[in-house]
């Protein structure tokens, strides 16, 4: 599992795209391999056609997210009470739901909002592969033609939502941990 | 249809793990250890032993009776890279000094596989001059020859992988990709370390306003995202830069580099600030040491381990951030080979894999190399982070 993430962790997004698009739109053909879609699509065509770059980036941050959630949660398995919890017989799932995971979850949620503001930038390359009318085409389209203005906005939004994204973050970091919600 | 069937697959999965876990209970091995095992056996886990099988069934069903060859060939990749990592770590430990036994002793079979892919890179990339059948520019006649050398299949056997649309062959141009792409990743890195590293641990040692300034500046950086900010800042390059290709290039080098460097910084800084507060730095500073002796005697040494390891994991970020930069389109410039252009240009044969796999392969290929090269740094690092940490799971 652990060589298994790593890899994933470590391929370029591209790489994963074109495999899917290999398996999934190619040799099987389940889902189309572009996803150029319009404002007046039926919704249930409009998925079909976003399928593709969807599940590329699902896979790229699962794996972040397991490897990140794998590195919060080990340190906390080893401690004392998790270890008395199981002596006492518990059900290993309810150890973990109720002993460790109010504990972990302020990492947790750091992962989260950390790979929310990964896929800001992972969705660029995935937008290129898959053609998708998006605000990361445009952007790469503006860079090309080298048309400040259009760039210049789009990185704001973009650096936008990604300070928005990490304000948040510690905000529920903080909601979620009794000891950082009354300070001393 | 297919929904109905992988619901049933699913469904049938988990029923087999209680099924998987009753028989294991009632039946009678003989065998103590293997009793209680399965007396102890949680659900889940049982259900993890019946979805491996099923995996197994799935791929020896995909590998030997559909014969799907993509698969073949991932399944192939996979045992040889296996069996490479697992014969390097057996010829290092028989072979060499007593330290490097002594490492080769104590490494898993992936790190022992990334060394391997390294060596190997760093060979491609020395050599290509004379590893490469023809030159990276070099344009033919014949254009858009298939991969694979069988005429009666459109190939040549004069260009083993095939050529491009304009003519240049597809081998050359993988081997020079690694000379360039690498290369200029590497040279990207040193920079990014260059400038991180000596901010850092400046930083670190002096204190006061100038730590402030440096890591006010540094966090304004850092906010925002990195490829957005060197697409914005790339943009701003090549206006400058016009025409003029190698000029986009120094000025690619110099923009991921900076914006690399911040995570350096951070990094340095940090391992300084840990070390500026030891005994010994304090003593050095009553001698009367100067900055420089402080900086390169007495912090840099004890530095090293963690900064190296950064190394690896900066390494593969630039390098990425270069593949995804030339993929889309601004990154290392043509006539030089490059993977991530590479990838864009040839991405559309991937539409003929139906017919012909090895065109299909083609982007793949160059892709694969970018993976393979990261997936093998990011082995030895992970490696050397659990070795330096004494992290045990």
């Amino acid at each position: 599992m652990n060589i298994f993430t790593l890899s994933s962790i470590s391929s370029p997004e591209f790489f994963l795209a074109y495999i899917l698009i290999l398996f999934l739109a190619v040799l099987n053909p389940v889902f189309p391999s572009l996803s150029n879609v319009f404002a007046d699509m039926a919704f249930g065509e409009k998925l079909n056609r976003t399928m593709l770059p969807a599940l590329t980036l699902t896979l790229v941050v699962t794996a972040h997210m397991m490897r990140m959630t794998r590195a919060a949660i080990v340190n906390l398995m080893a401690s004392p009470y998790i270890e008395m919890a199981r002596l006492k017989g518990i059900n290993p799932l309810r150890v973990i739901v109720t002993h460790a995971l109010p504990n972990a979850l302020a990492p947790i949620i750091n992962v989260i909002a950390l790979n929310l503001a990964y896929l800001i930038t992972g969705v660029v390359v995935v937008e290129v592969v898959f053609v998708y009318p998006g605000i990361g085409q445009l952007f790469v389209d503006s860079v090309k033609l080298r048309d400040i203005p259009v760039v210049q906005a789009c990185c704001l939004i973009f650096a936008a939502a990604y300070i928005l994204l990490n304000l948040t973050a510690d905000i529920m970091s903080i909601l979620s941990n009794p000891r950082l919600r009354h300070p001393k | 249809m297919g929904i109905l069937i992988a619901l049933i697959w699913i469904v049938g999965i988990f029923a087999g793990g209680y099924v998987f876990r009753l028989a294991g209970q009632k039946m009678n091995f003989g065998h103590e250890r293997l009793r209680i095992y399965f007396r102890d056996m949680s659900y889940l886990v049982a259900v993890g032993f019946v979805l491996g099988m099923a995996g197994v069934y799935w791929a020896a069903d995909l590998y030997f009776v559909r014969e799907a060859k993509f698969f073949q060939w991932a399944a192939q990749g996979i045992i040889i890279f296996a069996a490479l990592g697992y014969l390097f770590r057996f010829a290092g430990r028989h072979v060499g000094t007593a330290g490097t036994k002594k490492l080769f002793r104590q490494m898993p079979v992936t790190a022992a596989f990334g060394i391997l892919v390294i060596l190997f890179y760093v060979f491609v990339a020395i050599f290509a001059d004379f590893l490469a059948p023809y030159g990276q520019d070099e344009i033919f006649e014949r254009i858009n020859v298939l991969p694979g050398g069988d005429e009666s299949l459109g190939g040549d056997p004069r260009y083993l992988l095939g050529t491009d649309q304009l003519g240049r062959d597809l081998m050359s141009r993988l081997i020079y990709g690694a000379q360039n792409t690498v290369g200029i990743a590497f040279v990207t890195t040193c920079l990014a370390f260059f400038i991180g590293g000596s901010c850092g641990f400046l930083a670190a040692t002096l204190g006061g306003w100038f730590d402030q300034l440096v890591s006010r500046i540094v966090d304004a950086l850092m906010a925002i995202p990195q490829l957005i900010f060197a697409l914005l800042l790339m943009t701003i390059a090549t206006a400058w830069a016009g025409s003029n290709k190698a000029l986009i290039m120094v000025y690619m080098v110099v923009i991921i580099a900076v914006l690399d460097s911040t995570r350096v910084y951070r990094l340095s800084r940090a391992v300084g600030q840990n070390i500026v507060v030891m005994d010994y730095i304090e003593a050095a500073k009553l001698r009367g040491e100067n900055l420089g002796y402080l900086v390169f005697r007495e912090i840099l040494p004890n530095a090293t381990a963690p900064l190296l390891a950064e190394f690896g994991l900066r390494f593969c970020f630039v390098f990425l951030t270069i593949a995804a930069l030339s993929f889309l389109g601004i990154g290392i410039q043509p006539p030089l080979a490059d993977w991530g252009t590479m990838v864009r240009d040839l991405s559309q044969f991937i539409n003929f894999a139906a017919f012909s796999p090895l065109t299909a392969a083609l982007p793949l290929l160059a892709a694969g190399a970018i993976a393979l090269l990261t997936v093998g740094v990011n082995f030895v690092v992970d490696w050397m982070l659990h070795k330096t940490s004494g992290l045990k799971d």
